[in-house]
């Protein structure tokens, strides 16, 4: 029974979130059917499976919103920001009422409070017709146009940029892209100067035929309307989708038809006690394709499964076990070249194993759209409360990021947003004074670059000055008087610890951790973040993010007959140097481009041979500031390493974080770079 | 940056209309009274956008055109047609050469800044 009712706790507590997402995109004055839909249903939800577990004031209380809403889905009521406001409050408390077990008497009196506050505006209901009347409704509709798009090969010397065109197309509304590449010729042959790719898209929009036509601007001839509905028919693509199984494939547009037909009679029923119905689809005439359809449509709705992190550690484990068991499948594959089938099979187990792998990586990743719903809600919180007005602006929310990173960023992530609508965007008459627009935007954006993900929050506020950021540092002694800084280091500063800028500490965000505590959590996931600003213009702040933990970027070395790691974003630089030079220096200290360097002779730490070659490396490494020259036997290169802890067996030890498999089946061991500074720098 | 847009026209007055506009928009302007006198402009010189009457004296649109599309580093760079002509033939044949777009004479002032905005993209 316990198990269950965590379950039940954690499915509303899911299912809260998504409503607040869903509320929080609504627009008051024109609310958007699709998301009322939804809220009714997440509180049509938590109404009967609160009843089932006795959480009898949630049941009634969600009961009451569900009307509300349901009246507002059939226009008896007006949506309005006080609605808003208590829905996103009901679900604040709602969490708490299920916290505490529903026995803490001030969530239980609040409840009640805001319950009798919804009650009002169901009274309100009459008043609200008659005004709804006058008023008269306005319908967008959503109409879903079909578009073949099938430049000629001379499109580029033309001046024509492809890309824009399409992008332009999916400011319009939702675009899903299919490409033709039939035409594309085989590799040698491609002239990179000439367009060979054919676009068909379906295009969920609310704009006409006309504004697609004005888009196609400069190819009136080489693009076609195939399709035009007055209605929203955007899973028809996925059902195509599956049905062609490979996306290279045309339309095909009898489907389109065939279920814009049926879909008119698609309807949503309401009985008189307000319970919602799914959507019901009639039965056709010719059952056959469309009962496929249906399948899949249904099949469509849930395709994420919930899975415990452990399973997948587990998984992750698993598939580097593989990847050894192959290297030595190939070792022996090579010692009997004889044996054909045996080569086959090899070459078989080495592609289905590459490709495992990196399915497996990716498995852990998810889209950072999870997380801006605790943004926007802070946004819409701190607007109010500061009294601001604020766009936020949200671009690249399905950039994909690795869980747990996204879940140890969201911390530093809502100083960094509470900061910049705090400190950064000016009230409304101090921006007007300006000569500003009164409403702020504050814009987030996510996107990759290589192996990273790159998050920056960027607000269009006050700013702050580098050269003010430097006398503050002086003030407070963090630095040297006259100390000359460019315009990055200065910026840098304000991630020392005991540095705020803020003039006077207010309620919002003069407590809680500072930008170090920031720096400090971001630099432990392997991150880096940055300033840059502006006066009057605003103030941006760009966090770099791996984009996955379990993968590392390193540089392989060798030391001795060992292979070990250094983690690529601690390397500065390398260079070649002789050991018997070395040897000659006085404690350890090298000079390179007029600074002095200690430096750490790895075979000796580790206790190993020395080598007779006199050729060595030194491989300058960088840890918050620390600069240490490790001298090692050979550099191998840069290698992308999935990462494993060595185990319970070996944790007294500091020198080595964890251990590799490399793509010849040997380990290689990532050395703990910081411990081994430490030890390195207290020995000398 | 600022993007530059050559203007070519044989009348002083249109060219002086366009110049302006562009200016007021924010673009830096060459000009130019035909296609031989554009050419020498050209050297080296970064142009994101091309706009041309087709009927010029010396050298005419369609062939400055061609000679703009000879050049590897003008290869892709839009080149807009000013005309009254509607002609499908001759519309044709400009597409071979690698016309981006017509604007068609007269042309309203924001028609005629979309042509350009959306050829600069």
């Amino acid at each position: 029974m316990n198990e269950l009712r965590q379950k039940y706790i954690e499915e509303v507590t899911e299912m809260l979130v998504d409503m607040e997402q869903d509320i929080l995109s609504l627009d008051e004055t024109k609310p958007n059917q699709e998301n009322l839909q939804k809220i009714f249903r997440a509180m049509h939800t938590i109404k009967g499976t609160s009843g089932m577990y006795g959480f009898n004031e949630i049941e009634s209380f969600t009961h009451r919103l569900e009307n509300i809403y349901d009246e507002i889905i059939e226009g008896k009521l007006k949506l309005n920001s006080r609605i808003v406001e208590l829905t996103l409050q009901s679900g604040d408390y709602i969490r708490s009422y299920l916290k505490t077990n529903g026995e803490d008497q001030n969530v239980i009196r609040k409840i009640n409070a805001i319950f009798e506050e919804l009650e009002q505006f169901s009274s309100e209901t009459q008043q609200t017709i008659s005004h709804e009347k006058n008023h008269g409704q306005k319908n967008t509709r959503t109409n879903t146009i079909i578009i073949d798009f099938f430049p000629e090969h001379d499109l580029f010397v033309r001046g024509i940029n492809a890309l824009s065109t399409l992008e332009e197309l999916s400011d319009l509304g939702k675009c899903y892209f299919r490409f033709i590449t039939k035409r594309l010729p085989s590799l040698n042959e491609i002239d990179y100067t000439l367009a060979y790719v054919k676009w068909q898209i379906v295009l969920i929009t609310e704009a006409l035929p006309d504004e697609v036509d004005d888009i196609f601007l400069f190819v009136p001839d080489e693009y076609k309307i195939i399709g035009f509905y007055e209605q929203d028919l955007s899973q028809v693509d996925e059902i195509t989708r599956h049905l062609n199984q490979h996306s290279n494939h045309e339309f095909d547009m009898a489907i389109f038809e065939k279920y814009a037909q049926k879909s008119q009679t698609i309807s949503f029923t309401f009985d008189d006690d307000h319970t919602a119905e799914l959507p019901s689809i009639q039965q056709p005439n010719d059952p056959e394709t469309f009962n496929e359809i249906e399948k899949i449509l249904s099949e469509n709705t849930n395709t994420n499964i919930k899975v415990s992190s452990d399973k997948l550690d587990d998984l992750m484990n698993l598939v580097s076990q593989l990847f050894t068991t192959k290297a030595e499948l190939q070792l022996i594959t090579e010692q009997h070249p004889e044996i054909e089938a045996l080569k086959n099979i090899a070459e078989k187990i080495e592609k289905l194993t590459n490709s495992l792998r990196e399915n497996a990586l990716t498995i852990r990743l998810v889209p950072i759209n999870e997380m801006v719903g605790k943004f926007k809600r802070l946004v819409h919180d701190l607007t109010n409360k500061l009294h601001k007005e604020i766009d936020f602006v949200i671009e690249g929310g399905d950039t994909e990021i690795d869980k747990s990173i996204m879940e140890q960023a969201v911390g530093p992530l809502m100083h960094i947003i509470r900061n910049a609508i705090d400190h950064g965007i000016e009230a409304p008459n101090e921006r007007k004074a300006k000569g500003k627009p009164e409403k702020g935007v504050l814009k987030f954006i996510a996107f990759y670059s290589s192996a990273s993900v790159f998050i920056q929050v960027h607000d269009d506020g006050k700013g702050i000055d580098h050269n003010f950021i430097r006398q503050l540092a002086i003030e407070k002694g963090l630095i040297p008087p006259h100390t000359a800084l460019s315009r990055k280091e200065a910026y840098d500063l304000i991630f020392l610890p005991g540095f705020s800028t803020s003039m006077q500490v207010s309620e919002v965000s003069g407590r809680g951790f500072g930008m170090d505590v920031v720096k400090k959590q971001i630099s432990s996931l392997r991150g880096e973040i940055h300033v840059d600003s502006e006066i009057d213009l605003g103030t941006s702040i760009t966090l770099k993010l791996p984009i996955t933990l379990s993968i590392i970027e390193t540089l392989h070395v060798r030391i001795s007959h060992y292979n070990f790691l250094i983690p690529l974003h601690l390397v500065e630089s390398s260079f070649e140097v002789s050991n018997h030079f070395l040897k000659s220096r006085e404690e350890n200290h090298i000079s390179l481009n007029d600074n002095l360097y200690p430096f750490v002779f790895l075979d000796k730490h580790f206790q190993y041979p020395e080598k007779p070659e006199d050729v060595r490396k030194l491989v300058l490494v960088n840890f918050n500031n620390e600069k240490i020259g490790f001298v090692v036997d050979s550099i191998v290169g840069q290698y992308q390493a999935v990462f494993k802890p060595l185990g319970d067996l070996y944790k007294h030890q500091t020198d080595i974080s964890g251990a590799s498999i490399l793509g010849d089946g040997n380990i290689a061991l990532l050395l703990d770079v910081n411990s081994i500074i430490k030890a390195a720098l207290n020995k000398v | 940056m600022e993007k530059t847009i050559l203007v070519i026209d044989d009348f002083r007055n249109t060219r002086q209309v366009i110049s302006s506009t562009l200016v007021r928009a924010g673009y830096r302007v060459l000009e130019a009274e035909n296609g031989r006198e554009a050419l020498k402009l050209f050297n080296g010189e970064h142009i994101d956008l091309i706009i041309s009457d087709l009927n010029m004296p010396e050298m005419d649109g369609l062939a400055f055109a061609a000679e703009v599309r000879k050049m590897s580093f003008y290869r892709f760079t839009p080149i807009l047609m000013l005309t009254t002509e509607t002609n499908r033939e001759k519309k044709q044949k400009a597409k071979e050469i690698g016309i981006t777009g017509w604007i068609q004479k007269p042309f309203q002032v924001e028609r005629f800044m979309k042509f350009v905005e959306k050829a600069l993209k």
